[in-house]
C-alpha cells in the first residue's frame, strides 16, 4: 500500500517536473557558422545587406552562400569560422542556417509592413543582435502576443484580430 | 478606379446568368486557402470541406429539365448570426465588414456552424496541420494562410491575406487600397465566365455598388435580416453586367 503511494507520488513528480522542464527549455539553436554580427555591422554593413528580403517580403531571408562569397571568396581573416563559408561554397551547398525566431502557424507577420511601411527599427523586435559576437542560441526578445499588442497600441497600429491572425 | 474614401466595405456580386457551374472558383479557393480534401467515405459522413461550393439545383421533369448553378460562400453578413452565438469571440466582424475566424481562439463548439443559415462554416474533423497533407502537396501550400488544426471551424475570409498584401503595397506608395480591382479574392479572379465581381460597396462608382442597386440584385435568405455582402443577380436577363 505505502509502496504504491510512494511510486505514485514519484511518478506524478517526474511527469509534472518533466512537462515544466520541457516548456522552459526550448531546443537551443546551433548555427553552422559562429557568425559575428557585431564585426559585420562594424564594417558598415546594414542588416538588409545579408537579410535581403526584409524590405520587400513578409520574410527577411537568411543569407545565401553566394552573398557571403561576395566578400569572403578570398580570406579576410585567419578565422576557421570564415573558412567554413568557402567549404560550403566548394561543396555547392547553401549554408544550413537555423531559424531563431518562429512565428506560430496562425500568425501572419510581414517584415515589409513593419520595416518599409511602419519604419520599425530591427532592434525593436530582435534586440541587441547587432552587438552579438556569437549567434545566440535563443531569441533575444521573448515575442508574445501581449508584447506585439503593447507596441501596436502605442503606435496606434491595427489591433484587429485578422490583421495578424491567418 | 479611385482609392477608397472612408473605411471600405468589401462585397461580392455573383451573376447567376453567367455562372456555368464549372467549379473553377471552388478549385481556386481550395488551392488558395489550403482547404483540405476528403475521401468519399469522409464526405459521406458530411465531413467534406469547401469554403465555396457550387450548388446545383435541378428543376422540372424529363424531358424538360433545367439545372441552375449557385455558388455559395460565406455571405460576410453585416448582421452575422454566427458571431452572436460564438462563446469565445473567435468569430467576429472586423471594421471592414469581413467576418473573421480566429483559429487559436476557436474551441470547436460548432454553435456558429449551426447558427449560419447558409451552412458555409466547416468543422475540421482531421488533423490536417499535422502529417495528413501528403508530402508531395506540401510545396503547394499557401504560406499566407494557416493550416487549421483539428477541432476548429473554418470559413471563407474573402481572401483576407490578399487584402493585407494589397494594403502593404498601397501603404508603400502612400495611398489607400483601390476600391476595385486591386484586391480580389481567388474565386473572383479565377472565374472564366466573369460571373463574379468584387469591390468596395461604400464607393458608389464601383461595378459592384452599381450591380447592388440593379433590379436583378437579391440577397440570399434576405428575410432573415442577416444583411449579406454577397449579392446575387438573378437569371433571365442577358448581358445586364458589363463584359470586358
Amino acid at each position: 500500500m505505502l509502496r504504491g503511494v510512494v511510486i505514485g507520488v514519484v511518478a506524478v513528480i517526474v511527469v509534472v517536473g518533466g512537462v515544466l522542464f520541457a516548456q522552459r527549455l526550448e531546443p537551443a539553436v546551433r548555427q553552422p557558422i559562429q557568425f559575428n554580427h557585431a564585426k559585420h555591422i562594424a564594417q558598415g554593413l546594414e542588416c538588409a545587406a545579408c537579410h535581403q528580403y526584409v524590405k520587400e517580403q513578409t520574410f527577411a531571408g537568411l543569407p545565401t552562400v553566394e552573398t557571403c562569397m561576395m566578400c569572403h571568396s578570398a580570406p579576410q581573416t585567419k578565422s576557421p569560422e570564415e573558412e567554413k563559408v568557402r567549404q560550403f561554397a566548394e561543396k555547392g551547398q547553401g549554408i544550413p542556417w537555423q531559424r531563431l525566431y518562429r512565428m506560430p502557424g496562425h500568425v501572419f507577420f510581414s517584415h515589409r509592413r513593419h520595416v518599409s511601411v511602419a519604419k520599425v527599427e530591427c532592434q525593436t523586435c530582435h534586440g541587441a543582435m547587432a552587438q552579438a559576437t556569437t549567434p545566440p542560441s535563443r531569441p533575444l526578445v521573448n515575442q508574445s502576443m501581449s508584447w506585439c499588442l503593447a507596441c501596436h497600441e502605442k503606435r496606434q497600429a491595427s489591433v484587429d484580430c485578422v490583421a495578424c491572425h491567418k | 478606379m479611385a482609392e477608397a474614401k472612408g473605411t471600405p466595405r468589401w462585397g461580392m456580386a455573383i451573376d447567376l446568368d453567367r455562372c456555368t457551374g464549372c467549379q473553377a472558383c471552388v478549385v481556386a479557393c481550395k488551392q488558395e486557402n489550403n482547404v483540405p480534401f476528403s475521401s468519399p467515405e469522409e464526405a459521406a459522413y458530411g465531413r467534406e470541406m469547401a469554403w465555396i461550393r457550387v450548388m446545383a439545383i435541378t428543376e422540372g421533369e424529363y424531358p424538360k429539365v433545367k439545372t441552375r448553378y449557385l455558388p455559395m460562400l460565406c455571405q460576410q453578413c453585416d448582421n452575422p448570426p454566427s458571431v452572436k452565438v460564438c462563446p469565445t469571440g473567435a468569430t467576429y466582424k472586423n471594421p471592414e465588414g469581413i467576418v473573421g475566424q480566429i483559429y487559436p481562439r476557436c474551441i470547436g463548439c460548432r454553435y456558429c456552424a449551426n447558427a449560419c443559415p447558409y451552412q458555409v462554416k466547416d468543422f475540421n474533423w482531421y488533423n490536417w496541420s499535422g502529417f495528413r497533407w501528403p508530402q508531395e502537396m506540401r510545396q503547394s501550400l499557401n504560406p499566407d494562410v494557416s493550416l487549421r488544426p483539428r477541432g476548429v471551424i473554418e470559413k471563407c475570409t474573402f481572401c483576407h491575406h490578399r487584402l493585407q498584401k494589397a494594403r502593404d503595397q498601397a501603404a508603400i506608395e502612400g495611398r489607400k487600397v483601390k476600391s476595385e480591382g486591386e484586391y480580389v479574392p481567388a474565386c473572383v479572379q479565377s472565374c472564366p465566365a466573369q460571373a463574379m465581381f468584387f469591390g468596395d460597396l461604400n464607393d458608389p462608382e464601383t461595378t459592384i455598388a452599381k450591380l447592388a442597386r440593379s433590379s436583378r440584385a437579391f440577397k440570399m435568405l434576405d428575410e432573415l435580416g442577416t444583411e449579406p455582402k454577397v449579392i446575387y443577380l438573378k437569371e433571365g436577363e442577358w448581358s445586364a453586367t458589363p463584359r470586358e
